[in-house]
Formats: structure tokens, C-alpha cells, sequence
């Protein structure tokens, strides 16, 4: 299977925007904005593999695939942990005590505070690099500066929050003590082909910001596909195929739930089919497991995972399968934010599949325009 | 005895990282991303200041955004001949390169583009500049610094703190003054020989015919060859008239040359014409969901042209172009390949593994200066700077042949010959007279079978092999 590791970017790759922050002081407090593919991963990234010489920094990502990911696509070893099991472990660290809940793996902030105003005054010194920063409340902030936190970096999207504890720009821009003009806002988008950014901008939800800017320049070639299938093995087969035009891509296939993630991961190991190439590498995590990631992002394979674990990653190609999706309490704007995040995790390709019949309320919210979305039948399904 | 001058241009570290991408010291329409410095204030040329930086000129260089780092490019104008120009009462006059020396000019103008070559040095003003420069290099994937000489010293220092004094009203001067050039540069053109003669010396490795070619190219940018390529490399050769190839490669040439979207515009142009509405039919529905493996696809394009065009769709740069390689592909197929993946990704999306091979960057840096010259009719030449030799020229050595082949595990694509002489046999061993020296032959089917193959990252490695066996 062919190898694969994070590009670094050409140094014409990068807008004024990007370069500027690439130029911004080691220490200091930093908050960088923009839409999905702009690049804010990119430039976190960037600022961890040039602490990393010095070690005095740690790189904070939402969830353990994306900590897997992004240890195994650069070079430089990097110190990467989740933000949640980094501030469990400080607060254990510090106060020699278990961290405060209010519920399973929901702390208690204001415990949390508490705890840490009772602290010496310490400076602190550490530069610490968050990732999908919108995703924590501000009072896991407050309490990082009450102990003593200065050197904050952070990157985010609020029309990204996935969790029901987050921050919004505002909230975020407050913290760290900033004026609206210190915020660097990132946004071209340099992930998306402009198709793929033009679908996902129908699932943005903020009222209060304007949609971000679509990729230029703007084309025809490979809009969004919903396939309308009777057997999933059709589904299946179709993947493995684009797969193998490419074995060093990274194909994910994004599902509802556990059983379908069983489902498809096993059918797409198993199925028989003649191929150019070895059959790729089938990986699948969920949040759910116990385990650590297994999956190999060094390499071309397919990735099976749910919306919640597909996060802060990108994928040559996308499959959503939105069986399985619904809509709860006609609650559409959450449902958008889903798809928001999951359509902007391509690169070149998205294919959406629904069986035929499927009628839990997706289908609401997906464009009918035919220059935005295709609708076909999988082999006549 | 008056001391040696030397030649300045100041600008900021991001323009700089711009200018070895790009490999080219040229105009601001030269750069994809171009911070204001004195480039601007000389259209068409560059500007070189003698011995010192007067202060206005020092300050215009970091002045579009806070945070730009100030450096200056020392030159070394020995390796330019020819005229320049330098500005007397307000006029652009005429002065011959090598009798500088005696000429009283502080500001020297040379019509762009310079070849990195002619960089001595960078100076930077602290050393914690130089540093930083130095290690965010890395964060890029083409700004290899190769043998560029990096500089710091308390003495340089003082480059960067010229005062405002009586000369400097330089830039109110020059506003005034007109600049305004007759023939203007298509540096996307330049960019992209500069590509594909970058691509060739990689793919050069395949073979004979490619080694050729890249020489043939390399000296006069054309290959007397009647191969599909020789269509795509003819296309920067002035003397030939653009219609006198293969009409429909000229035409996909330019849009590689010229294409922000290479694919949407190549099917906008196959779709106007209906001799070629079937081509943009196929390579539409080999972009959308396919359901036939691409070998297929390939084994079923009818000519090399429908080959390309496939490459082309199916490979997004020359670094996933050069990971591809299927058993049906001839050595000319690569070949083709890589000349057009070059012209379409331009020098600036080379590989860094191939710019770090010993020379190249430079080589194909003069190359593009000298060719953008000669577009301009200008009357500058740059000394040329020394060919790297190629894989297959090294392999004429028969001592490297027998260590390439043991290294690469690569015997049986070579066979050995024992020159005709006279020998007899001693317990089942042929016993010759005097020396004989054998032979090693490349078998170059089978060996391209393997090389064709192959990432070939360790050219420098070879090289230093070579230079010592040779």
C-alpha cells in the first residue's frame, strides 16, 4: 500500500492571512478563525513542528483519531493528546485530586477553579496549541489562565461545535483578552474543489456570519452525487472501485451508528472483487471502544468511522451514508451542523448513499438544486 | 588599493522564500505572493546598490505589513554579462557589466529575472534572523536551501542601519521617472520550462531515449525526434513556428502553460471543437465515479495523446505522477508524462527531493534566466552553471555499474562482456592473456522494467559514489 504523509505546503500555498500567522510571536494569545478547509489546521500544525525543536508546547486536538492522525502524518514527533484527557490529567497533576464531575467525563469547571485559585502563583511558560478550540467551554480556559496558563494558541470554527459545551468566536476572543482586530480570520478554502465547498456551504447554519467563501476557481467537474441504491453491497463495490483508482488516497465512509460501521467495515474486507491494486487497508474506530486508534493514516486505505470521530480529519474522498441519520424534534439546524462538518471532510470526491425507501427526514435538508447535488440510482436501484 | 564592491538588493524573508520556490529573482508579476519591497519601484528590473542600502530604500522593504523580516541578497555580477542600466539626470543610460568597476554608479538595474546562481549571499541583520530562516525552511515544501550561503557578521550588521542622509530622496525620484518596458515577460511560460526540464533530469533515469532527450533539451530546448514529446518540448523552441508541430498538442501545451483549472479548461476547449467532443466525453466520465479499473481505461486509450490527457486527469501533480507506473506504459509514455506534468505544475511544484539533487536548482535556475532573456531579446546573459549529471550518464562509468547494480539488487538488468581475446582453460576457468577488461552492458528493457518503477530519492548519494569511482 503506497505511503502517505501530511504535505507541507508550498510557500505559494499559503495566503497573507496564513503567513502572518506563521509570523506571530512565540508567546503571547492567538485566536485564529475560519471555515472548514481554510487551512487553521494547517497552520496550528505548522506552529507545532516549529516548537517542537524546543519541547515547550503541547498540541491539543478534540478526539483520539484526530490525535492519531496528526501524530502519523508529520515527520517531527510531536506531543499530542486529546484535550480532555490533557486536562484531566493537569488537574490531577496539580491538586493530587480526582477531577470534579458533574457527570461521567464532564467536569466541573467551577470546581475546577476553585481548585486551582488555591494554587501558588506560578508563570507557566508552556505554549499550548488547540485544535478545534470551539469544542470546549470557556471555563476550561478560565481555568487553564487561573493556574497560570500565558502562551495560548488557539484554532476554531463556531459553526463546527459539535458538543453541547463550547465557545463561541465571542466568548473565545473575551478569554484571552483580545480586541475583535487581534483575531486572525482564515477565509479562503484551500481543501475543498469548489463543488464539494459549495454543497457543504448549504448545510451553514450561523446567522450571524457570512458563509465562507467558496474555493476558486469555480467548476463543473465532480459535484456531490446521491445515490439512491437497492443492495448495499452495490455501495460497497462502488467504493472499493474508487478506491483502487488510487491506493494511496484516503477514503473515509462516514455512517449513523455502530452497525452500520460493523457492516460496512466487514463488507468492505471481504467482498470479492477484481482490482488494479492490493486490496486497501479497512480501518474503523469509534468512540465507543476502548481501545486506542488502530487506524494507519500513513497509508492509502478506507475509513470507516461515525460523524462524531470523523472531526478535524480530511479524506481524499468521502461516502456519507445517511441511512440511519434522523432528524429528532424537527431540529434541523443540528442535523446541518453534522452534515456541515461531514461534507467539508473531502477533498475531491463526496458520494452520498441512501437506500431505497429511506425516509427519516435527511433527505429535508439535502439541496435539490441538480448543480449543487446529483441524484442517480445505483445500478438501476 | 580601493576595496571590492559589492552588489545589494534588500527585501523581506517572505519574498525571499518566494524567490528560491520560484527559482527566479524576478519582477513583482513574476510572484504568485508578492510583499511590497524595491522590486516595485523598478518595474521590469532589479535593482543592485553598491556597497550600502540607503535608509528609505531599507524601510520600503518591510512597509506593507508588521511582522516582515529585513534581508539583503548580495550578488555576484561576475556572472552576468552584457549591459545594464543606471539611472543619470533622471535617465536610464546604458552601462557594460564588466567595465563596472571604473563606472561611479551606486545603483546598478538589471532587466529581470536574475538566476539564483548570481546570489553570494543573504545577509541578515541578526543572527536570530538567520536562524529563523533557516528553520522555517522547513516547514515548506519548496524552499530547499541547498548550497544558498545564509550570512550574519557584527560587520554586515551595519548594512542595516544606514542613516537618512542627502542621497536618500531615491524613491520620490524614481515615482517620477518611466520604466515603462516594450516587451513584457510571460513568466508562466518560463516557470514552466523550467518544470519540465526539472521533470526530464528526474524521469532521465528511465533510459536512453530519456537521458537524450534531457540533453538534447537541456542544451537548445528542442529534440529532433518525431515522438509525442518532442511536439510538447518544440513548444518553447522560438525558432519554430507554434502551428508547425502537432496543432493539438500546441493547444494543449498553452492551457497548461496558461490554466489556473487545467482540467475544466482542456474540456472547455476538446467540447468546442466536434473532432474532439468524444475525447472530452471520455475524460469527463473518467472524472466522475467510474466503475472500470484505470488500467483499463488506459489499456484502452488508442494513442499517447489520449494517454496524457488521461495522466493528466488522473495524476494531480509530478510528485503522485512520479508514484504511478503500470506494466503498459513504454518509456516514451513516462517521458511525455513528464513533460507536460512539468509545464502544467511550473518549477515552483517540483518536488523538493529533486531540487536538493547536487546542481540541479541552479542549472535549471540559469536555464529559465537565460530563456526569459532570450524571449526579451534583452542583452544579458548569465554564465551558465554546471549541468548535474545524469543517472544514465554516470552509468556509462563501468565501475558505478557494477555498484548501481549491486545497491539497487538490479544484476540481472546488466550482462558482462569479455572483449574477443585469445584464452585457454585451466581446471574449468577461462584463463586470458594479459588484461582483459570486461564489460558491462545495460540490458535496457529489463532494466527499465525495475527503474521505471522506482522513487528514485538518492541521486546524491550515486553521485558521491560516482565522483569517487570515476
Amino acid at each position: 500500500m503506497s505511503k502517505r504523509k501530511f504535505k507541507l505546503p508550498g510557500v505559494d500555498d499559503l495566503n497573507k492571512s496564513q503567513d502572518r500567522v506563521l509570523r506571530l510571536p512565540e508567546n503571547g494569545q492567538f485566536l485564529i478563525v475560519g471555515g472548514p478547509g481554510t487551512g487553521k489546521s494547517v497552520v496550528a500544525l505548522l506552529r507545532a513542528v516549529k516548537f517542537a525543536k524546543n519541547k515547550n508546547y503541547i498540541f491539543l486536538t478534540f478526539n483520539h483519531v484526530l490525535v492519531s492522525a496528526t501524530s502519523q502524518l508529520v515527520d517531527t514527533r510531536l506531543q499530542t493528546l486529546t484535550l480532555s484527557s490533557w486536562f484531566y490529567k493537569l488537574q490531577y497533576q496539580l491538586t493530587r485530586e480526582y477531577m470534579p464531575q458533574r457527570a461521567n467525563y464532564k467536569p466541573d469547571y467551577d470546581e475546577v477553579i476553585k481548585r486551582f485559585e488555591s494554587l501558588e502563583p506560578q508563570e507557566r511558560t508552556l505554549h499550548i496549541i488547540i485544535d478545534e478550540g470551539q469544542d470546549m467551554p470557556v471555563k476550561f480556559y478560565e481555568s487553564l489562565i487561573t493556574c497560570g496558563y500565558e502562551n495560548f494558541f488557539i484554532v476554531a470554527d463556531q459553526n463546527q461545535q459539535i458538543t453541547e459545551e463550547n465557545s463561541s468566536r465571542q466568548e473565545l476572543t473575551d478569554i484571552l483578552g483580545l480586541d475583535v482586530e487581534d483575531v486572525i480570520e482564515l477565509t479562503e478554502n484551500f481543501r475543498n474543489d469548489y463543488p464539494i465547498a459549495l454543497f457543504a456551504n448549504e448545510f451553514f447554519t450561523d446567522p450571524s456570519s457570512p458563509a465562507p467563501e467558496l474555493p476558486s476557481p469555480q467548476r463543473e467537474l465532480g459535484v456531490p452525487i446521491l445515490y439512491e441504491y437497492n443492495h448495499y453491497e452495490d455501495c460497497v463495490k462502488l467504493i472499493l472501485r474508487e478506491f483502487d483508482r488510487d491506493d494511496k488516497n484516503l477514503v473515509g465512509v462516514v455512517v449513523a451508528n455502530d452497525d452500520l460501521r460493523d457492516t460496512y467495515a466487514s463488507a468492505l474486507e471481504t467482498m470479492e472483487i477484481n482490482l488494479d491494486n492490493p486490496r486497501a487497508i479497512v480501518s474503523t474506530y469509534s468512540g465507543k471502544d476502548k481501545t486506542s486508534v488502530s487506524i494507519d493514516f500513513s497509508e492509502g486505505g478506507i475509513v470507516v468511522l461515525n460523524d462524531k470521530s470523523i472531526k478535524g480529519l480530511e479524506f481524499d474522498m468521502v461516502f456519507i451514508v445517511i441511512d440511519g441519520f434522523k432528524i429528532y424534534n424537527n431540529d434541523m439546524d443540528s442535523m446541518k451542523k453534522r452534515f456541515y462538518v461531514i461534507s467539508s471532510r473531502a477533498m475531491k470526491k463526496l458520494v452520498l448513499f441512501k437506500s431505497r425507501g429511506y425516509s427519516d427526514g435527511v433527505e429535508k435538508i439535502l439541496p435539490n438544486n441538480e448543480n449543487i447535488l446529483i441524484r442517480k440510482r445505483l445500478n438501476n436501484g | 588599493m580601493a576595496s571590492k564592491n559589492r552588489w545589494f538588493m534588500p527585501t523581506n524573508t517572505d519574498n525571499l522564500r518566494m524567490i528560491i520556490a520560484q527559482g527566479l529573482i524576478s519582477s513583482p508579476n513574476g510572484f504568485k505572493k508578492y510583499y511590497a519591497d524595491v522590486l516595485e519601484l523598478f518595474p521590469g528590473y532589479i535593482p543592485l546598490f553598491r556597497n550600502r542600502v540607503q535608509a528609505d530604500i531599507l524601510s520600503s522593504v518591510t512597509s506593507e505589513v508588521e511582522g516582515l523580516t529585513p534581508c539583503i541578497i548580495e550578488f555576484d555580477i561576475k556572472k552576468i554579462e552584457g549591459l545594464a542600466k543606471t539611472i543619470s539626470d533622471s535617465q536610464l543610460v546604458d552601462v557594460c557589466l564588466k567595465d563596472i568597476d571604473k563606472e561611479n554608479s551606486d545603483l546598478l538595474l538589471l532587466l529581470a529575472p536574475i538566476p539564483l546562481s548570481c546570489i553570494s549571499k543573504v545577509i541578515f541583520k541578526t543572527i536570530a534572523d538567520k536562524k529563523a530562516f533557516d528553520d522555517d525552511a522547513e516547514l515548506y515544501s519548496n524552499v530547499p536551501i541547498n548550497t544558498l550561503k545564509l550570512h550574519y557578521t557584527k560587520i554586515d550588521q551595519k548594512l542595516f542601519e544606514a542613516k537618512p542622509d542627502m542621497t536618500d530622496y531615491l524613491i520620490s525620484k524614481l515615482k517620477s521617472m518611466d520604466f515603462n518596458l516594450t516587451n513584457i515577460i510571460d513568466y508562466n511560460k518560463i516557470y514552466a520550462f523550467g518544470g519540465m526540464l526539472a521533470n526530464m533530469f528526474y524521469f532521465s533515469k528511465n533510459g536512453t531515449k530519456s537521458n537524450e532527450a534531457f540533453l538534447s533539451c537541456s542544451l537548445d530546448k528542442k529534440v529532433l525526434d518525431n515522438d509525442d514529446y518532442s511536439y510538447i518540448i518544440n513548444y518553447f523552441d522560438g525558432s519554430k513556428k507554434l502551428d508547425s508541430g502537432n496543432p493539438l498538442y500546441n493547444s494543449i501545451v498553452d492551457i497548461a502553460v496558461k490554466s489556473k483549472d487545467f482540467k475544466e479548461e482542456i474540456i472547455e476547449f476538446l467540447e468546442s471543437d466536434s473532432k474532439t467532443l468524444n475525447i472530452a466525453n471520455k475524460l469527463k466520465s473518467f472524472e466522475a465515479i467510474s466503475d472500470k479499473p484505470v488500467s483499463e481505461e488506459f489499456s484502452e486509450a488508442k494513442t499517447l495523446l489520449g494517454k496524457v490527457l488521461l495522466m493528466l486527469f488522473h495524476r494531480e501533480n509530478t510528485e503522485a505522477l512520479m508514484e504511478y507506473s503500470l506494466d503498459i506504459f513504454t518509456e516514451e509514455d513516462y517521458l511525455t508524462f513528464a513533460v507536460i506534468f512539468g509545464i502544467r505544475d511550473k518549477f515552483i511544484k517540483v518536488p523538493k527531493f529533486v531540487r536538493e539533487f547536487r546542481d540541479l536548482q541552479n542549472f535549471i535556475s540559469v536555464k529559465m534566466a537565460n530563456y526569459a532573456h532570450e524571449n526579451l531579446n534583452s542583452q544579458i546573459k548569465f554564465k551558465e552553471s554546471r549541468q548535474p549529471l545524469t543517472i544514465m550518464n554516470m552509468l556509462k562509468n563501468d565501475r558505478f555499474k557494477g555498484y548501481f547494480a549491486k545497491e539497487l539488487k538490479i544484476e540481472n538488468c546488466f550482462q558482462t562482456v569479455i572483449p574477443k581475446s585469445d584464452y585457454h582453460v585451466v581446471k574449468g576457468k577461462p584463463i586470458f592473456e594479459g588484461i582483459v577488461m570486461p564489460k558491462f552492458e545495460i540490458l535496457e528493457d529489463k532494466y527499465f522494467k525495475f527503474i521505471s518503477t522506482q522513487i528514485s530519492t538518492d541521486y546524491n548519494k550515486y553521485l558521491d559514489k560516482y565522483n569517487r569511482v570515476k
